[in-house]
């Protein structure tokens, strides 16, 4: 039997980064397996029928209390109403879902995260500090960015932030980086966020081997257990679950022309 | 009395320890993803809908929420039935629960091959003919809205499988006698009613329908006034039993679909939205039969057809 199951959790906190982008930390009722880095919870505030599904959302942070840390950026009904949801609210999650990154297996470890996708990115950072270097690097658009850029999260860490319009960080991509030859033999990347993004890796980055680059993709999904073979993505080895055989995956693997 | 005694019903020669099935094509086909304690009061399994060769299924987007309701364009992914019986039902033949193989053909000889291949593996239990996927171009639900092709695909199955003969029928037809008829006249040990409606989505961002190939079939509890009526039609003309599925979330809505008629009912997205859905409708149908004073689940089913002209 899976370790996935259904449980409540209470809301502890919320903290708003802008009208769209907010961080929520939840209290599980019930002790649940800790997630590993890469693998990812499905979430909902409400117990109607409409919206009808949980939504998928990475922990930034999971902390010794057994709370766990969910950025969250609205982009929809659901994502609205969670948005909605006050401190003390009970939420129902379901998880942890997912394989995990493997343990790497470079000299140096390049997190790459585009906007909300840098939550898996702090979750691995935290894993791996203390066992290899690590790097890093945020991607988000620029203006409306800023109080999440400069939030606590990224404390202390080892961390470079583009932006699209220059307002925050250096302008550019996370991409950008590695036409300047910063990243080079040795050093492994892990990365999530949009799909121009992920896609562009495999080509942007000559000094990196292709088996070095792993991505953690998203998808629509309904079951998160590798039931409903909803959320497939088209691979070299043909269809595959992004919720039970990802959301990591070899870049290598991936048909990105066919997605 | 035990939990079967009270919630058991038998479908043919099959006996379920409850009424609640998992329909096809929303739960793992790997037994060692199933959450713990979901599957202790299921009924039956269905499996995901085999077809003779595998199939990689629909490109693009495959699911869609609309409200209260899924849509779908899953398009039969599956390994083929013989990568099927070498590897998952290997894991799923002890996982404690009666299996159920859901058939899908795109020719006629593709559902001989299926039960030939079946048969020369050792099961001689169930099948659910599947003739009602709205997901996959020829075959699929054109079987179930033709009713002479209908009529030669279940003669010739009936010819051939010794076991019990599910026929899962699509709601996508004019009305839904005529196709529960031919199913009971060619010896369909039960019909299972039914599989998803055709629905249509538009992405106005995109400016496009969602799915590929354009039309989905809706799922949910958005269609579940949709299946107790037609469940409450079908009883109305076959003698052999009916499994209601399309809708259920919940103790009252299974309730409901047992006594517009159905011996059984089947979960499917429901299940997605909550895992805890069986073990809840179980325990509710239970404290409804005794706050009733119901001794068996059997005497709730149709019980609505037997009270509609009481008034009051």
């Amino acid at each position: 039997m899976g370790n996935i199951k259904d449980f409540s959790a209470i809301v502890l906190k919320k903290t708003a980064f802008s009208d769209e982008l907010f961080m929520l930390r939840v209290l599980p009722e019930e002790r649940i397996k800790q997630p590993n880095p890469g693998q990812f919870f499905l979430l909902k505030s409400w117990e109607g029928l409409d919206p009808l599904l949980f939504r998928p959302f990475a922990p930034v942070l999971a902390h010794e209390d057994g709370s766990l840390d969910f950025l969250i950026k609205v982009v929809g009904k659901g994502t609205q109403i969670i948005r909605s949801c006050m401190e003390g609210a009970k939420v129902k999650l379901r998880g942890p879902c997912g394989n995990s990154f493997p343990d790497p297996a470079g000299q140096r470890l390049i997190l790459i995260g585009g906007a909300v996708g840098i939550a898996p990115m702090v979750f691995s950072y935290m894993n791996y500090e203390k066992k290899l270097p690590v790097k890093l690097i945020l991607g988000v658009p620029g203006a409306g960015w800023d109080d999440f850029c400069e939030s606590d999260i990224f404390s202390n860490l080892d961390l470079e932030i583009f932006s699209d319009d220059g307002s925050i960080g250096r302008k550019g991509t996370p991409l950008t980086l590695f036409e300047k030859g910063e990243i080079g033999e040795g050093d492994e990347i892990w990365a999530c966020g949009p799909i121009g993004m992920l896609k562009a890796l495999g080509t942007a980055i000559d000094a990196v081997k292709e088996n070095q680059i792993y991505v953690s993709l998203e998808a629509r999904m309904a079951c998160g257990i590798g039931g409903c073979l909803g959320c497939t993505i088209p691979t070299k080895w043909g269809p595959r679950r992004v919720c039970a055989d990802g959301p990591v995956f070899k870049w290598a693997e991936v048909s990105w022309n066919e997605l | 009395m035990s939990f079967s005694d009270i919630l058991g019903v038998s479908i043919g020669k099959l006996m379920l320890r409850s009424p609640i099935i998992i329909a096809s094509g929303v739960w793992p086909m790997e037994p060692e993803r199933w959450p713990s304690g979901i599957v202790d009061k299921v009924g039956a399994i269905c499996t995901k809908g085999l077809t003779f060769s595998p199939k990689e299924g629909n490109k693009g987007i495959r699911l869609w929420e609309t409200p209260c309701g899924l849509l779908n364009s899953i398009g039969l992914q599956n390994p083929g039935l013989e990568s099927f019986l070498k590897n998952e039902f290997q894991m799923l033949k002890n996982c404690g629960c009666p299996l159920i193989f859901n058939l899908a053909f795109h020719r006629e000889d593709e559902l001989d091959l299926l039960l030939d291949k079946l048969s020369s593996s050792g099961f001689d239990g169930t099948v659910e003919i599947n003739v009602s996927c709205p997901n996959v171009s020829g075959g699929g639900m054109a079987w179930a809205v033709d009713l002479m092709s209908l009529e030669m695909v279940l003669k010739k199955a009936r010819a051939k499988w010794k076991g019990d003969i599910w026929v899962k029928l699509s709601p996508n037809v004019p009305d839904i006698y005529d196709s529960a008829i031919v199913a009971e006249n060619c010896g369909a040990d039960a019909i299972v009613v039914a599989n998803t409606w055709l629905g249509l989505a538009i992405d106005i961002k995109k400016k496009k329908p969602v799915f590929e190939r354009i039309f989905a079939g809706l799922s949910g509890p958005a269609i579940l006034p949709l299946s107790l009526r037609l469940v409450w039609e079908a009883t109305n003309v076959v003698k052999i039993p009916v499994i209601g599925c399309g809708g259920i979330t919940d103790t009252e809505s299974a309730l409901g679909m047992l006594m517009a008629g159905a011996s059984a009912i089947q979960i499917g997205t429901g299940l997605l939205r909550d895992f805890e859905v069986i073990n809840k409708i179980c325990g509710g149908i239970e404290g409804y039969m005794e706050e009733n004073e119901i001794d068996s689940v059997k005497q709730l089913v149709g019980l609505a057809k037997k009270n509609h002209n009481i008034r009051g």
